[in-house]
């Protein structure tokens, strides 16, 4: 009797074992994602999609190279976004890659 | 009289022991120890307070109906200022300083604020600093800083360096620790 239960002691701690470590890879995983970042960048062509919606003159997607140059001078991340210039409230795409995270996003 | 369960009473009673041993070694091992490269845990706390920060900065208080374009009716706080000149950085950098302290809170006065600014020019990429502003603390750059960074459209630049008139795409950096 007494071994039966030292049995299922030992299983439980090894439960016990094992969680704080799946716990803090999980919660590293979670952290690793650059996810202001990408709130940032999306807020970013979202602006400029919504300032030149309506202007003829200006390519919305001409910050695009500026954006890159900046990105990877800074950042360390490389930055790319299509804005579709027949109609800005079609299609737009985001595509995010900072070594670690690769990232991409399409809104209507 | 003494028979044979004894014996296998006896290999139990160790046997259990002995596994009641590795299960207290087991549970025991089982804490986690932080040690200084995990720093980035503490590190991420500042980090989502600069974030938010400037994220707030970022968004416009207001719906302004006297505007023209739409980029002039949800104009935020930090595409107003530093579409100004910013060849004099001291009026700008108390400014951002101060409005950084309103948001983040201004009980936490140790909170130091540093900031750059990077646009691209055409042909390379110019930084704005606050070096020059007696406001700006003093940055070694051996302090231990987290950068959070926000970028910024200005459709007007001012400022005579930034080609004014031109729309331009600025990229604000800020560095934040504390002493």
């Amino acid at each position: 009797m007494a071994f039966i239960i030292s049995i299922t002691i030992f299983f439980l701690a090894l439960i016990a074992n094992q969680s704080t470590l799946v716990g803090k890879t999980t919660a590293e995983a979670v952290l690793d994602f650059p996810k202001n970042d990408i709130q940032d960048l999306k807020h970013e062509i979202l602006r400029i999609r919504e300032v030149y919606a309506t202007d003829p003159n200006v390519n919305p997607n001409d910050f695009n190279s500026a954006i890159q140059k900046i990105a990877i001078a800074k950042k360390s991340s490389i930055l790319h976004y299509s804005i579709d210039a027949s109609d800005p409230s079609l299609e737009t795409q985001i595509y995010f890659n900072n070594g670690i995270t690769e990232y991409n996003e399409v809104y209507y | 009289m003494v028979t044979d369960e004894a014996q296998l009473y006896t290999i139990e009673g160790i046997s259990a022991a002995l596994l009641m041993v590795i299960t207290a070694y087991l549970i025991l091992s089982s804490t986690s120890i932080l040690t200084p490269g995990d720093t980035h845990i503490s590190d991420m706390q500042l980090e989502q307070l600069g974030n938010d920060v400037l994220k707030m900065m970022d968004t416009a208080e207001e719906f302004d109906e006297t505007g023209v374009t739409i980029y002039e009716k949800k104009q935020s706080y930090l595409e107003e200022e530093l579409s100004k000149d910013l060849s004099n950085p001291n009026s700008f950098t108390t400014d951002f300083i101060d409005k950084f302290r309103e948001y983040a809170g201004d009980d936490d006065k140790k909170v130091k604020v540093f900031l750059v600014t990077s646009y691209w020019d055409g042909s390379e990429i110019k930084t704005v600093g606050c070096w020059d502003a007696s406001v700006a603390p003093p940055f070694t750059g051996r302090d231990h800083y987290v950068t959070v960074t926000r970028w910024v459209h200005l459709n007007d630049p001012a400022w005579p360096a930034w080609d004014p008139g031109h729309a331009k795409t600025v990229l604000l950096e800020v560095y934040l620790w504390r002493d």
